[in-house]
């Protein structure tokens, strides 16, 4: 302490300071003596408060204030443990953990696998291009199968991609049956 | 005079209140019930306030039992009750109806045959008693604010830091606070000079 600080002096006269530090104020105030005199007057208020004595309340409030609270600490035997309260924190965030595994589990188990992915699009194709089925509602001569316009759209949608040789052919095939129900 | 607690006590005393000790409880009560008081009566210059204060504070350190952080002193968690009691108190009285501390205390001179203290001689104690009836009068002739900081300290044996924390004030306003309090009052009882 190389200035003048009250508030060390004040944490002197109250034997607040570190060691390292109150000789550091001592040092200081050994040269300086305002000081010197101001330490003198705090720890001589200091000292005058010990003259404070304690006060008591009466006897009635303290029977009182002991019985109520008494009282009160033992209708805690009837409540649960603090565990949860204790264990918040690491409840909250395993909580918090189970909600994220779970959300992730629910995720996955209620998302279609690749294969059913396939399937559910291979099966409306199957059906759509059921070509026996097709064939012999033109061979009857009766109104065109709305399937057939689907089928044409799927398969025009399917020649898009990559197809295999089944699906050109069978393309193929229904023009070749188109032509014909018409009489060309 | 701040209580005197072995701090291992304390922690074993308080553990078994929360599992519904009630003889721990008790301890605990008399053993803080005369410097509690002593503040709560000190600051708000009304002795029967002070004692239904007095109750509250303690009836709430019970409720709150499970909140107690162990951290930091028992004391510091029960004067910041106390502190928070009167200030709510405080708060709901004009600046002009709130009472001069001590001063206001059952007698004119601010103490009673329970706290005047025992001297030696008749002698003794009329100087003593004067002394001390100077003080009380020096006490009530600070601002509220300056004699709380001074009575907390004085009856909690907490450190500034620690009242710092509990009247929720930067530790520099507390020491400036004490500083211009303690000097005030040095002034006021008319200490012999150096």
């Amino acid at each position: 302490m190389s200035a003048c600080d009250k508030e060390q002096l004040l944490l002197l006269a109250s034997d607040e300071l570190a060691p390292r530090q109150a000789a550091q104020v001592e040092r200081h105030v050994a040269e300086c003596p305002a000081c010197a005199a101001e330490l003198e007057r705090l720890r001589q208020g200091l000292a005058a408060l010990d003259r404070l004595t304690p006060m008591e309340p009466s006897g009635q409030a303290v029977e009182r204030t002991a019985a109520d609270g008494r009282r009160a600490v033992e209708r805690r035997r009837t409540l649960r443990p603090s565990f949860v309260h204790r264990y918040r924190y690491a409840l909250a965030a395993a909580a918090v953990v189970a909600v994220a595994v779970g959300w992730t589990l629910i995720g996955r188990l209620a998302a279609p696998t690749d294969a059913q992915l396939d399937q559910l699009w291979r099966e409306p194709v199957s059906d759509i291009i059921d070509t026996d089925s097709i064939v012999e509602d033109l061979a009857e001569g009766q109104a065109a199968n709305p399937w057939t316009q689907a089928a044409d759209v799927v398969i025009a949608q399917l020649s898009e991609s990559d197809l295999d040789d089944e699906l050109l052919e069978l393309e193929e095939s229904l023009e070749l049956l188109e032509q014909w129900s018409s009489g060309s | 005079m701040p209580p005197q607690a072995d701090p291992e006590r304390l922690r074993h005393l308080v553990d078994r209140c929360r599992q519904g000790d009630g003889q721990a409880f008790e301890t605990v009560f008399h053993m803080f019930r005369g410097p509690l008081y002593s503040y709560l009566a000190r600051t708000t210059g009304d002795r029967h306030l002070a004692e239904d204060f007095l109750q509250d504070v303690f009836l709430r350190m019970v409720e709150n039992l499970d909140r107690y952080e162990e951290s930091g002193r028992f004391q510091a968690w029960l004067f910041r009750i106390a502190a928070n009691r009167v200030r709510d108190w405080a708060r709901r009285r004009s600046h002009t109806e709130r009472v001069g501390g001590a001063a206001n205390l059952d007698s004119p001179a601010g103490t009673t045959a329970v706290d005047r203290p025992v001297a030696q001689s008749p002698e003794a104690a009329l100087v003593l008693n004067e002394q001390v009836s100077r003080l009380e009068v020096g006490l009530a002739s600070l601002e509220a604010d300056e004699r709380e900081v001074l009575i907390l300290r004085h009856y909690s044996g907490l450190s500034f830091r620690e009242i710092a924390g509990i009247m929720g004030a930067p530790l520099g306003t507390v020491l400036a606070r004490s500083h211009r309090a303690l000097l005030k009052l040095r002034e006021r009882i008319g200490e012999p000079a150096d």
